[in-house]
């Protein structure tokens, strides 16, 4: 993936582990405490197990009752310690994992949808990153379980060698046979992820394939196509390939675990000969030594297998979490000036020219426009023209490759997004389907007032969706989306109408922005629709004394019937301004506008 | 466990030898562990003792990372096949109705994300966990019945204590209740709170709008309640673990006892308590712990998916016909005295629907939002049948036809059409069965000319893919309708096709399409009265029946429904003062 090169790379492993660590300790300290303390007590009575073995054949062998008491007792006693600690230790650390999982994702959803920019929602680079993030959340809480477990692994280790030790200094040597398979266990899961992330288009598209098949409105096309046929098998196919080289790579990461255990255990076979011949120690010393290295091996393959978890997978998800940490704090630091709550005198494009990240041509190129307080300007132009680009700019979206955007002469991009969001409102073409209460629905548009019955029936009406609700049988307390209990669907229009009601919610915005939000209307909806905004905009500004004026509306269009109504017109044309003026005068000028303008008059005639 | 030889019987093979060789291994090196100690004891030769601890040793080391790899990739193989599984279940039925009816789809969309890892680990790793707990009870098993050449109430003590815990624990390790529609709720509420959070559809208006802390602690707050049920349902209860840590205490003294007495007395070589004292330890590997909760959590998506597939082939079902409807319509289509309800909602769309539509001409349908368009055109696919009345092609009823066949005539393009993350070329024909030219064909009449290569991918997500505007995809959507025509469909339903095209668009791409398909049967549903207007037939549709049908000029004259709507939207293309308001 040569495009990752452009895109910042991930903070470090340590740092971000260490963040983590301290998030979790924010949200649930007293737990945390709790579980770290047991996972390291249930640790203690198995790392025994050699001693007692060693007291029992010592004991036997010298005709000493107590040792052989001391043995068999004290393993009775670390067999049923050691399941019970661990049992209640694993309780505990569910209910601290679940605790912080729940605070984890929250704070990985907060990020996601409080980061100013959804240049995070449209960049593929981007898109790989987050999609790794976001359906693997999960895996973030048991990295905390597995560091405990760690902790635990090394407590155990450390007894372990410490009885080695004592039967000979020599025997310690076994832990550098140890080195081959805690290197692997280090390297390989990073290779593995990488592999994954790789192939994770193929991964990608098998779930779009799975979506097409599995739900409703494709269902429709894919079965007059006969394009259901092929879809398990197309399904299967593409996911193979992610597969393949995935299945791959754990292949070789075995081979090489394998390979480098049985370097551990020669030297195992090793110690045991230099133990019984070297220094010909008595039958309880070479049982200490078997009963110390067995479970040395397993402690370090735990261990090992442990930190090639955190290493591989959950300290991964670390550090995706830190670096959607600095990327939403290096935004929030981009603006820092209070919202205006009116624009005086206009909004200005000064010389603006915008690239979409990671891509090489413009999508807009040298625009230069005011838009006058109190205005309605239209954009108008062919798919692909920059219309809808034009907005995000001025939604503060994504900021201008180069130029400004000004709102009475202050930088646009020194403003705090999130004030000057709360100063907008609008309606998108490919608005989002909210499968709430229909008064959520709308109300979501001004949070503040989502629970005022009075408001959000203005804006229903406002929006000409009264219609939509008066057919919904509980009307403004209807659950929308046939997914859920009770839920109804509505048709496209009528989630049309709902998205404009919402856009509709607040009621003294700075800028409204409609980026064609009546495409699926009916004719007589729409006329009605723009019909009444008109008269509600031009009582608004008679009202208006001069210190409360200063509300622009944005409306993109291809249907010159509601373009005409603007004051003023803006043309777009290959990313560039064309022509600009009101309708009388593009009309007079006889350029694109005119011309389009005629083509569609025409068919009514 | 019984699907797994069916995601792929190899890695099923080798993941329960492997888990056998590694259940019999702690055993094995336990009694060589014992020969050894005994051998060293009494002075004899140590070379075979050594090379059994020594080559147990390696192997138990060897086998763990090979039945890891094992267990992950038959994980990812179970997960593909239980995709596979849900994928047929839900493109088989020919019908829509499992798609759309809730009672099914409340199942389904559970189902749908069962290996996303949000109810639980995804499988490639819990069939490890699965693996390792499996492996653990049999080890323990096998070494409890090494204490047999001891005395033959040893293993059935010790071993019976263990296997207690599993009885005496079991309300902890199910979550019995997750079925409940309450937990099924928070369950999905919470998914789809996240899901507004982080995916890219709600992001606009999540941002314009400010609702990122609101999405969130919506979030929060059924998380937290499915949480809590959870750990309610599943909790360690203290009596039961009491009496657990009771039993297995007596048995283990009660054996260790017996040892201890038994060393003391001289009744048993070192050799033997080595291995008898060692065994006694192991045998705790049977107990309650990991295998029930891995288990647990992985079978019941599993169970879930399978679950489905008779619901769904219910609801989606459809009778099927035999005859063949190739080169239908010739003649007409007519809808006789139809009506219809979806299923689902019991609310009525069509009521005693009548019309004819003489085939090769083009008809238009118009009326307000809801009047019943999208259904009719869903009616003619056959995605559902009626209640009453029928849909007669040439005389024949739709449901008496072979419902492939039948379909193989339509072509449409719905308002939510699909935008495939696929190359251009598979847009405009996913089936591949067009020729090259008969795509560029589609794209070139369709106004898409000279675009994009016909490999490149629309979706600027994957490697070298690229981005298209809303219109520019309405243009691949009839294209792809287009290319169908060209294979021979017969019958084209155009529902709001240009609702996203430009004006350059709707006059000139549609004459276009409308040119191409004049030899075919055509239903237009519109808004837009300057394409209706072109129609051959104008039907004007009001709460779900026809109430004016006939040409443009006709229906003019008839000065009724369709002269009202049309004169609106054309007085936008006069020049009228009252309208000059801003």
């Amino acid at each position: 993936m040569s495009s990752n090169e452009m895109i910042e790379p991930l903070p470090g492993a340590l740092k971000s582990m260490w963040r983590a660590l301290k998030r979790g300790f924010i949200a649930e300290p007293w737990l945390l405490g709790i579980s770290f303390g047991l996972a390291l007590l249930a640790a203690l009575p198995d790392a025994l197990y050699a001693v007692w073995l060693g007291l029992l054949g010592y004991g036997l062998i010298e005709s000493n009752a107590t040792f052989v008491w001391i043995g068999a007792l004290g393993m009775g006693a670390s067999a049923t310690l050691t399941w019970a600690l661990n049992v209640i230790s694993d309780r505990t650390q569910r209910r601290f994992r679940e605790r912080v999982a729940i605070a984890l994702e929250s704070q990985v959803a907060e990020l996601q949808a409080s980061i100013v920019s959804i240049e995070l929602h449209e960049r593929p680079e981007y898109l790989d990153r987050l999609s790794v993030l976001r359906d693997q959340v999960f895996t973030l809480d048991h990295m905390y379980m597995s560091i405990f477990s760690t902790a635990g692994w090394f407590l155990r280790l450390g007894v372990t060698a410490t009885i080695l030790a004592v039967i000979h200094p020599a025997l310690l040597s076994l832990v550098l046979f140890a080195i081959p398979s805690m290197a692997s266990s280090l390297w390989r899961p990073g290779l593995e992820r990488a592999v994954e992330e790789k192939h994770a288009p193929y991964n990608r598209l098998a779930r779009h394939l799975f979506d097409i098949a599995t739900t409703a409105p494709p269902g429709k096309e894919i079965r007059l196509s006969g394009f259901t046929k092929d879809l398990v098998q197309r399904r299967r196919e593409t996911w193979e390939k992610w597969y393949r080289p995935v299945a791959r790579a754990r292949l070789g990461s075995s081979v090489y675990q394998a390979i480098a255990w049985s370097i551990f255990g020669v030297g195992f076979v090793g110690a045991v000969v230099f133990v019984v011949y070297g220094i010909e120690a008595p039958a309880a010393q070479t049982l200490i030594l078997i009963g110390a290295g067995s479970r040395l091996a397993s402690y370090i393959s735990a261990t090992v297998g442990e930190l090639g978890f955190l290493r591989g997978i959950w300290m991964d998800g670390s550090k995706r979490l830190a670096w959607l940490e600095d990327y939403a704090e290096k935004q929030l630091k981009l603006g820092t000036k209070a919202s205006p709550s009116v624009v005086k005198d206009c909004i200005e494009f000064d010389n603006v020219s915008f690239m979409y990240p990671g891509t090489d041509s413009y999508a807009l190129k040298d625009i230069s426009l005011k838009l006058p307080t109190g205005s309605v300007v239209a954009i108008v132009g062919e798919n692909g023209a920059g219309k809808t680009t034009l907005v995000k700019l001025l939604a503060k979206m994504y900021e201008p490759t180069i130029g400004r955007v000004l709102v009475d002469g202050t930088d646009l991009s020194t403003i705090k997004s999130a004030d000057w969001r709360s100063r907008l409102a609008g309606a998108f073409q490919d608005f989002f389907r909210f499968e709430l209460r229909a008064k959520t629905t709308v109300g979501i548009g001004d949070e503040p007032a989502m629970e005022n019955g009075t408001a959000i029936k203005d804006a229903v009406v406002r929006a000409g969706a009264d219609d939509v609700i008066d057919d919904l049988k509980d009307g403004l307390d209807t659950q929308l989306g046939p997914n859920w209990p009770e839920g109804v669907e509505v048709s496209f229009g009528q989630w049309q109408k709902l998205s404009l009601a919402r856009g509709f919610m607040r009621e003294q915005p700075l800028l409204l922005l409609l980026d064609e939000p009546t495409a699926a209307l009916d004719a007589e909806t729409e006329f009605a629709l723009f019909e009444r905004y008109a008269k509600r905009i031009r009582t608004e500004h008679e009202n208006l004394d001069e210190t409360k004026e200063g509300f622009i509306t944005v409306l993109v269009s291809h249907r010159f019937s509601t373009v005409r109504m603007a004051d003023q017109i803006i043309v777009l044309d290959g990313a560039k301004v064309a022509e600009a003026g009101s309708h009388e005068q593009l009309l007079a000028a006889g350029g694109q506008y005119a011309e389009l303008y005629e083509t569609q008059a025409a068919a009514y005639r | 466990m019984s699907m797994l030889p069916q995601a792929s019987q190899s890695l099923c093979l080798l993941w329960w030898l492997l888990g056998i060789s590694r259940g019999l291994l702690p055993a094995l090196f336990v009694v060589a562990m014992g020969v050894l100690v005994g051998a060293i004891q009494k002075g004899e030769s140590l070379l075979i003792p050594l090379s059994l601890v020594g080559s147990m040793f390696v192997l138990v080391q060897v086998l763990a990372p090979l039945h890891l790899m094992v267990s992950q990739n038959l994980g990812s193989r179970l997960a593909a096949y239980l995709y596979d599984h849900l994928t047929e279940t839900c493109t088989n039925p020919p019908g829509m109705g499992h798609l759309e009816n809730p009672k099914v789809t409340k199942d389904l969309a559970m189902a749908r994300d069962f290996d996303l890892g949000i109810s639980g680990p995804p499988l490639f790793v819990s069939m490890d966990f699965i693996a390792a707990g499996l492996v653990e009870l049999f080890a323990g098993l096998v070494a409890t019945s090494l204490l047999f050449g001891y005395a033959w109430w040893a293993p059935l003590l010790v071993g019976g204590a263990w296997l207690a815990t599993h009885y005496l624990l079991r309300e902890s390790a199910i979550w019995r209740d997750r079925e409940t529609d309450e937990v099924q709720m928070a369950q999905r509420h919470a998914d789809y709170a996240y899901q507004m959070a982080v995916y890219p559809p709600a992001s606009k208006e999540i941002r314009l709008f400010g609702l990122a802390n609101w999405v969130v602690s919506r979030f929060a707050a059924h998380r937290r309640r499915l949480h809590d049920i959870r750990w309610e349902a599943t909790r360690i209860r203290e009596r039961p673990l009491a009496l657990s840590l009771l039993l297995v205490t007596l048995a283990n003294i009660a054996v260790f006892i017996s040892l201890g007495f038994d060393a003391t007395q001289g009744n048993l070589e070192l050799q033997e308590l080595v291995i008898y004292a060692a065994a006694t330890m192991t045998a705790s590997m049977i107990a309650f712990g990991g295998l029930n909760w891995a288990l647990d959590g992985a079978a019941a998506p599993a169970a879930a998916v399978l679950r489905l597939k008779d619901s769904m082939t219910e609801s989606g079902w459809l009778p099927a016909g035999t005859q063949d409807a190739a080169q239908l319509p010739q003649n007409k289509i007519e809808f006789k005295d139809l009506t219809f309800a979806y299923p689902t909602t019991g609310e009525v769309t069509l009521k005693h629907f009548n019309l004819t539509i003489p085939s090769g001409t083009t008809l238009a349908i118009v009326g307000p939002n809801g009047a019943g368009k999208t259904t009719l055109a869903k009616l003619l696919c056959r995605l559902y049948d009626p209640q009453e009345g029928s849909i007669e092609v040439d005389g024949v009823d739709i449901r008496d036809m072979d419902v492939d066949s039948w379909r193989n005539r339509v072509t449409a393009v719905f308002q939510d059409f699909i935008r495939f993350e696929l190359s251009l070329r598979e847009n405009v024909c996913p089936t591949l069965e067009a020729s090259d030219e008969l795509i560029y064909k589609a794209l070139d009449r369709a106004g898409m000319a000279d675009t994009v290569a016909l490999d490149t991918i629309l979706n600027k997500a994957y490697a070298g893919g690229r981005d298209f505007s809303g219109g520019q995809w309405q243009r691949i959507a009839l294209a792809r309708a287009l290319c169908q025509v060209y294979m021979g469909a017969g019958l084209v339903l155009l529902d709001e096709p240009t609702a996203q095209l430009d004006v350059r668009g709707e006059a000139e791409i549609f004459g276009r399409v409308m040119e191409e398909t004049r030899d075919v049967t055509t239903i237009l549903i519109s808004h837009r009265f300057s394409t209706v207007r072109k129609a051959d037939l104008i039907c004007v549709l009001e709460h779900g029946r026809v109430v004016e049908l006939g040409t443009h000029e006709e229906l003019m004259a008839l000065r009724g429904r369709y002269q009202t709507m049309f004169d609106l939207q054309a007085s936008h293309f006069e020049e009228r003062e009252d309208l000059d308001v801003l």
